[in-house]
């Protein structure tokens, strides 16, 4: 019995000391942190994506709770700049989300290809060889993007194009490091209009290698002055482009997404049928207002000269009376 | 075997020399458009000078060196410059190139010819080395003036020409030493009298035992020929100075640095070319092999002149082929079209059948260190490799890996070609030079 006793009370002492001497310790070496780190982090999305340059979430709260000078959280968005905001006491920086973007619609059937790659399996392998594509700049297929996408935002579809979801991407940008050929872009997630392509080659070398590829014709620059073409590529530039630009384009270059999703416009067999009836029908449409303008013109024109003829008459009248005055 | 020289490391292939050694070259004529490339060698791009619409003579220098390490390029023939733009080059880029239509009159370029250049200054020679385009024909293509030219503080002793033409399938270099021996060996003079050094090798395989007869014969006392034991990578820079002179280069470092420079025999023949008959590089031997051709043989082709002609040329594909590979089928490159032009460091075009083609399917290391003991260089092909398979290239650059092991590798694809679980280990390394070659850009 005694033995059971001196267990406990040995256990019970030498517990009792450690505590006290933790208590005391934590005290004595007890390390100041800021409290709005913590509260900070909370507020994050804690994808630990590290899109923002830092390594995960915590570090971006410690720099944010350390300094003024620090970007906006890319993936959280406005709603998230305004919490750190109420949190730091501070006013929130302007951020805009931004969703990744894969410019190419050049799928198996719209574009030549150039041959098969046997051995390894990924983009920046067949980078090295000059893609399987005639294009230099389409989309590989391979899927270097959607390995490396934290949230499976990506993916490759029959057409064997890399499309992202902007619903589901939190706009990392690991995607846009991964691509060996550079052709995805960060783009404002309230951007509606989207060029899919991303050739920089001379219209002829375009039209030879991709049904769906920019020539840089410069024709929708002159519809909506928020592209902008520049090394035979245009780009959009603006949020909301004129709904009538991705028809003025000769190979269906443009997308708009308030009519057509990414997805659909590339993968969508149905969608295209749709957009090349609404585009047969604007160009219609195009077609009668012009003729309706030129016959005005027209008409406004003969009425001009009729009037001239009767000002021609009524001065030669009046020339005539004044001789005979004379 | 006494007196067979060699390196550690290494393998044997089926050499598959035999479908194309005993055809003897023949001469292609130039096609009606050709495409020549300003990049033919490693260094800077040349710049071309000529614009659409110029009329070009034979040996024409239609773009001028853009630096130190670069060579200047020249027209294959005679005619009108049709366009300067970038077209599809062998390396699978698309670069700069200026397209000549053929008049077909091969109207040459004003040149000098030298009968005794022995006699005359280093230096001039050394120049017309230069302006004459000659790199490096193994299929490097590194610019011989640069070679020519070892810094003072490097004494060098030894001239190797390498002949010993390792890499499976071809006999450009092969039917060369037969068909020009007394080019070579005067090419060799030529060499010796630029850098003063007097010790002079030939370096060839003994499967070549015809080349070996007629180059000793043309060579007399002026040099000496090495015969090599016939293994893969034997005509590699490296493994053929150890074999030659028993001194090893190491890693990171030219062979200038243990006194040796090492020429092509093909290049011998080209500096030759240019001194003696004032003949810029615009044409080299082609080997056209693999069981993908109606015909095998050795052709003498235009630079310019596009794969597709040659082979046509050659006549034509078989209908089960189904791999081309510009080069050799250890270090030469799959090429996903015929519509590339022939440059100064295509030594061969090989067609594959489909039979023949590698599509076995990969698997993981099992560890079991075949690729260290073919490895030429003793690196450690097997650790890298499975590093870059997983993507981790921060702890490549952490261990210096980089430099260590993969500055060093010369791609010769030992490792690959033993692996039994097919893994294209070159291929990894390869693609690891690219991304960090990517990453010092920017």
């Amino acid at each position: 019995m005694s033995e059971i006793l001196t267990a406990i009370l040995v256990l019970t002492g030498v517990g009792l000391a450690a505590g006290l001497l933790l208590s005391y310790f934590s005290r004595v070496f007890y390390v100041e942190e800021d409290p709005r780190i913590d509260l900070v982090e909370e507020a994050l999305p804690g994808a630990n994506c590290g899109a923002c340059g830092m390594a995960g979430c915590r570090d971006y709260a410690k720099a944010v709770a350390t300094s003024q000078d620090v970007p906006g959280c890319p993936v959280g968005g406005p709603e998230t700049a305004v919490k750190i905001a109420e949190i730091m006491g501070s006013e929130a920086s302007e951020v805009e989300k931004m969703v990744a973007l894969v410019k190419c619609a050049g799928t198996m059937e719209r574009t030549t290809r150039r041959g098969e790659l046997v051995g390894i399996s990924d983009c920046r392998s067949a980078s090295l060889i000059g893609g399987n594509k005639e294009c230099r700049y389409g989309c590989l297929g391979y899927g270097d993007c959607m390995s490396v996408c934290p949230v499976n935002a990506i993916k490759i579809y029959s057409g064997n194009i890399a499309v992202v979801d902007p619903d589901v991407c939190i706009g990392c940008g690991l995607c846009v490091k991964a691509c060996p050929l550079g052709i995805i872009d960060m783009v404002p997630a309230s951007r509606t209009m989207h060029v899919l392509c991303s050739s920089k080659d001379a219209g002829a070398q375009v039209k030879k290698a991709c049904q769906v590829g920019c020539i840089g014709c410069k024709i929708c620059s002159r519809k909506d002055s928020s592209f902008q073409i520049e090394d035979n590529l245009a780009v959009f530039t603006g949020t909301e482009g004129n709904a009538d630009a991705p028809f003025v384009c000769p190979n269906d270059v443009i997308v708009d997404t308030r009519v057509y999703s990414v997805l659909s416009f590339v993968e969508s067999e149905k969608a295209r049928e749709h957009f090349t009836n609404a585009k047969e029908k604007f160009k219609t449409l195009e077609r009668e207002e012009r003729a309706r303008i030129a016959a005005e013109k027209k008409a406004a024109l003969e009425k001009a000269k009729n009037s001239e003829k009767k000002d021609d008459e009524k001065i030669k009248k009046s020339a005539e009376k004044q001789s005979r005055e004379d | 075997m006494s007196g067979i020289k060699s390196f550690n490391g290494g393998i044997h292939p089926a050499y598959n020399k035999d479908l194309t050694s005993g055809s003897e070259t023949v001469l292609m004529p130039a096609p009606e458009r050709l495409v020549v490339p300003v990049g033919q060698h490693i260094g800077a791009p040349a710049n071309p000078v000529v614009k659409k619409g110029d009329i070009v003579k034979l040996g024409q220098m239609i773009a001028e060196p853009g630096g130190f390490v670069s060579s200047p390029v020249h027209s294959p023939v005679s005619g009108k410059v049709i366009s300067v733009q970038p077209e599809e080059h062998p390396m699978g880029s698309r670069i700069m190139a200026i397209t000549i239509e053929n008049d077909g009159e091969d109207t040459m370029v004003e040149h000098q010819t030298i009968s005794e250049p022995l006699e005359k200054d280093p230096d001039e020679l050394k120049e017309i080395v230069k302006n004459s385009g000659i790199v490096g024909m193994g299929g490097a293509t590194f610019p011989s003036h640069v070679k020519l030219s070892p810094p003072a503080d490097k004494p060098i002793d030894f001239i190797i020409l390498n002949g010993a033409e390792c890499e499976p399938y071809l006999t450009a270099d092969h039917r060369l030493m037969l068909e020009n021996p007394e080019s070579i060996v005067s090419g060799l003079e030529i060499i010796s009298h630029i850098t003063g050094v007097k010790k002079l090798y030939i370096g060839i395989e003994i499967n070549k035992p015809d080349a070996i007869k007629k180059i000793t014969k043309a060579l007399g006392k002026k040099g000496t020929v090495v015969p090599l034991a016939v293994k893969y990578p034997q005509g590699a820079e490296k493994q053929l100075i150890k074999a030659v002179t028993g001194r090893e280069v190491p890693p990171k470092h030219l062979p200038m640095e243990v006194g040796a420079i090492v020429f092509n025999v093909a290049t011998a023949h080209a500096i030759n070319k240019a001194v003696t008959e004032g003949i810029p590089l615009f044409e080299r031997i082609v080997t056209v092999t693999g069981h993908g051709v109606q015909k095998p043989g050795n052709f003498l082709v235009r630079t310019g002149t596009m794969v597709s002609e040659v082979v046509d040329f050659s006549g034509g594909y078989t209908d089960d082929a189904a791999q081309l590979i510009l080069g050799g089928p250890m270090m030469g490159k799959s090429s996903a079209t015929d519509g590339v032009p022939v440059i100064k460091g295509t030594g061969g075009i090989l067609v594959l059948p489909s039979a023949e083609m590698l599509t076995d399917a990969w698997g993981p290391c099992i560890r079991c260190g075949m690729c260290l003991r073919a490895c030429p260089n003793q690196q450690n092909p097997q650790l890298l490799g499975n590093l870059i398979e997983k993507g981790l290239f921060d702890k490549i650059t952490e261990d210096k890996l980089e430099e260590i092991v993969l500055d060093d590798c010369f791609e010769c694809g030992s490792c690959t070609f033993v692996c039994p679980a097919n893994r294209p280990i070159v291929q990894f390394f390869h693609m690891a030079k690219a991304y960090f070659r990517a990453q010092k850009r920017k």
